[in-house]
């Protein structure tokens, strides 16, 4: 039995019969083999930042670190070809030897791209889709060992293999599409609830990446505005400046003054229009119920809708809704008290966080959930990627 | 020889609201320090006002007589310069011979608000 | 010159959750005002003591020389947000000697009114 392993918040906690670290794509495929032909169970996991169950298994937990490492850059395209367990920091800085970049990041910088991908994690501003939207090409080894190269014109593959949760096969190498280094100013500002939402509007057109935190304890909010330098930020004249930074993309966009300490996450992914008002009604239910127990911020961000099959933006514009708990305090019951308002407003979970629904609550909330089934019962029709919790999930009953 | 207090008192925590709701002065927002010479000499006294985020200010003097108390609103005092309204302060009160000092507040910015305060217990 | 003392104690602590009015100026909240009347930085820890679980713990806070610090309980959220409309108690440890007042503000309800003092303490070495 290897160790027990341990998310990075610490809430999931399993121990596998066998935890490897392969050093490159044969030793990945060859593990995948053998686990494969004696009927086991894989999991991948890259930096271990996600809070969901996806990543428990009592069999085989593999994790990605030694498959780092960008593989060939094509500036003139703006695409490079990296491997999927290089870390989004170290990416980051890789590419900008290149004069290239990410166009956009999440909250943190963490993740490796092949988690980002398999999660749908996201940035803000709606003109951003999410960090998945950037594969149009990939090396995938499958539950059998055998090398699946997607191509970019195999539309089907694309769509159900961004966002797949490591459920079709192993990422070993992606193919992404880039941006030339762009360098960004972020301006922060404090302002009330009321004066953020009856600016809400212009705040999200006339900013790249605009998102607020709200804090429960004093009921008043941080703007935070990412624009072009030179020539994007508008001033606020309902609002107090608090900071300011200058800088490429990749330092600037992920919040590098993120909360120091180990929090649980619960995050929704909303119809854009019905952002406000479940904001609102998330915001009095806090108020009203939560504040003795919760101090933490609320997180509020646009994503630009794409068609993959479990993208949680999948087909319409979005707002994201993040609750954060320190995980010493009590957070399911806070994150279940929430989640139906969530679910009224016809939410969708990120997969990577904390949430409640299984297959018969998920499939009606994505309409291409028959074809992602119809590619993955393809790529792994032993099932040798799918956990008991996995199975649930995605409501898969045969092998 | 009757002297009671000290010489030297600290009130850490002051905030002039800017709005009042009531008939002043009386309902006045203020807050006060309420100094008792209990002595048979006059007091001279001289504060200084404490900010989060400037130079400490002062002196503003004032005078107890013996056998008297002043209840002094930090609201009227001008000189050097008026203490800023909706601006956290604290002050230090000073004296030539020993004091008592108090300290006091009416917030009357609105009907629900109840304000209660004290010194933490000062340990060795 | 540096009055006060280095290590303060607030036993009366209960965050009200009831607020009435704009927030944040009418939030419900315990606050504490520190102030540091001498020449170097105050590096202050606060240890937060419940009735019936394990106290939490230190919160940090820096005081510059000849400045004041006012902040609210509520808002001590890091490491672990301290628990709203519970009796609780502070402990302050400094490296320097401070002058430490603690205050309640209740907007709940109208017309309420309250009182909050020091008990008098009989003096005895520890």
């Amino acid at each position: 039995m290897a160790d027990t392993w341990r998310n990075w918040s610490g809430s999931v906690a399993f121990r596998p019969a066998v935890f490897a670290e392969p050093d490159c794509e044969d030793a990945l495929a060859s593990l995948l083999r053998e686990t494969h032909r004696r009927g086991g169970t894989v999991r991948c996991v890259g930096a271990g930042h996600s809070a969901s169950r996806i990543l428990r298994c009592d069999d085989t937990l593999v994790s990605m670190k030694h498959l780092s490492g960008v593989i060939a850059v094509d500036r003139a395209r703006c695409e490079a070809t990296v491997r999927a367990g290089t870390e989004l920091e170290t990416l980051g800085e890789d590419l900008y030897e290149h004069d290239l970049a990410l166009p956009n990041y999440g909250d943190v910088a963490t993740q490796t791209i092949g988690g980002a991908i398999g999660t749908g994690t996201h940035g803000t501003g709606p003109a951003q889709q999410n960090l998945s939207q950037m594969m149009v090409g990939a090396r995938m080894v499958l539950a059998d060992g055998r090398i699946l190269e997607i191509g970019r014109d195999d539309d089907d593959l694309l769509r159900a293999a961004r966002v797949a949760m490591g459920t079709l096969g192993a990422l070993s190498t992606v193919t992404l599409r880039l941006v030339p280094a762009f360098d960004v100013e972020r301006r922060e500002y404090a302002t009330s609830t009321d004066a953020t939402l009856a600016n809400l509007d212009a705040l999200n057109a006339d900013n790249r990446s605009f998102d607020f935190y709200w804090y429960p304890r004093r009921d008043d909010i941080k703007l935070r505005l990412v624009n072009a330098v030179g020539g994007g930020t508008r001033r606020l004249p309902y609002a107090r400046e608090l900071t300011r930074q200058e800088g490429y993309g990749h330092k600037v966009i992920p919040t590098h003054s993120g909360i120091p300490h180990r929090f649980e996450e619960c995050e929704y992914a909303l119809p854009a229009a019905a952002g406000p008002a479940c904001f609102r009604e998330i915001q009095q239910r806090i108020i009203r119920c939560w504040r003795h127990v919760v101090g933490w911020r609320v997180l509020y961000r646009t994503v630009a809708a794409d068609d993959a099959d479990l993208s949680p933006a999948h087909g319409r514009e979005t707002v994201t809704i993040s609750l954060h708990q320190n995980h010493r305090l009590p957070w399911r019951a806070f994150f279940a008290d929430i989640e139906p308002v969530f679910l009224a407003f016809e939410g969708r979970p990120h997969w990577g966080k904390k949430h409640r629904l299984r297959a018969d609550a998920l499939a009606p909330r994505y309409p291409r959930w028959r074809q992602f089934h119809r590619v993955r019962d393809r790529l792994d029709p032993h099932g040798t990627f799918l956990t008991p919790h996995l199975r649930r999930l995605l409501g898969i009953t045969g092998p | 020889m009757n002297t009671v207090g000290c010489k030297r008192w600290a009130i850490a925590e002051g905030y002039i609201p800017g709005q009042s709701h009531g008939p002043e002065p009386e309902l006045e927002s203020h807050e006060t320090c309420c100094i008792l010479n209990a002595g048979e000499s006059q007091a001279r006294i001289a504060i200084t006002i404490y900010f989060e985020d400037r130079e400490p200010v002062g002196p503003y003097t004032a005078t107890v007589d013996a056998r008297r108390t002043l209840h002094l609103r930090f609201n009227s005092l001008t000189d050097p310069e008026p203490i800023p309204r909706d601006t956290p302060y604290a002050s230090v009160i000073e004296s030539d011979v020993p004091i008592v000092v108090q300290h006091s507040r009416l917030d009357s910015r609105q009907a629900e608000n109840a304000l209660m305060t004290t010194m933490a217990f000062a340990c060795e | 010159m540096n009055i006060g003392r280095r290590r303060w104690v607030f036993a009366a602590g209960c965050v009200p959750l009831v607020s009435t009015g704009t927030e944040p100026a009418f939030t419900s909240r315990d606050q504490f005002s520190v102030l540091n009347t001498g020449a170097s930085v105050a590096n202050v820890r606060i240890a937060v003591l419940y009735a019936g679980r394990a106290e939490v713990g230190p919160f940090r806070l820096g005081v510059a020389p000849r400045r004041v610090r006012q902040v609210r309980v509520n808002d001590l959220i890091f490491p672990v947000a301290v628990r709203l409309g519970e009796p609780y108690g502070l402990i302050f440890d400094s490296d320097v000697a401070v002058v430490v007042q603690c205050t309640r503000q209740d907007t709940g309800r109208p017309l309420g009114a309250g009182a909050m003092t020091n008990a008098w303490p009989l003096r005895c070495r520890a």
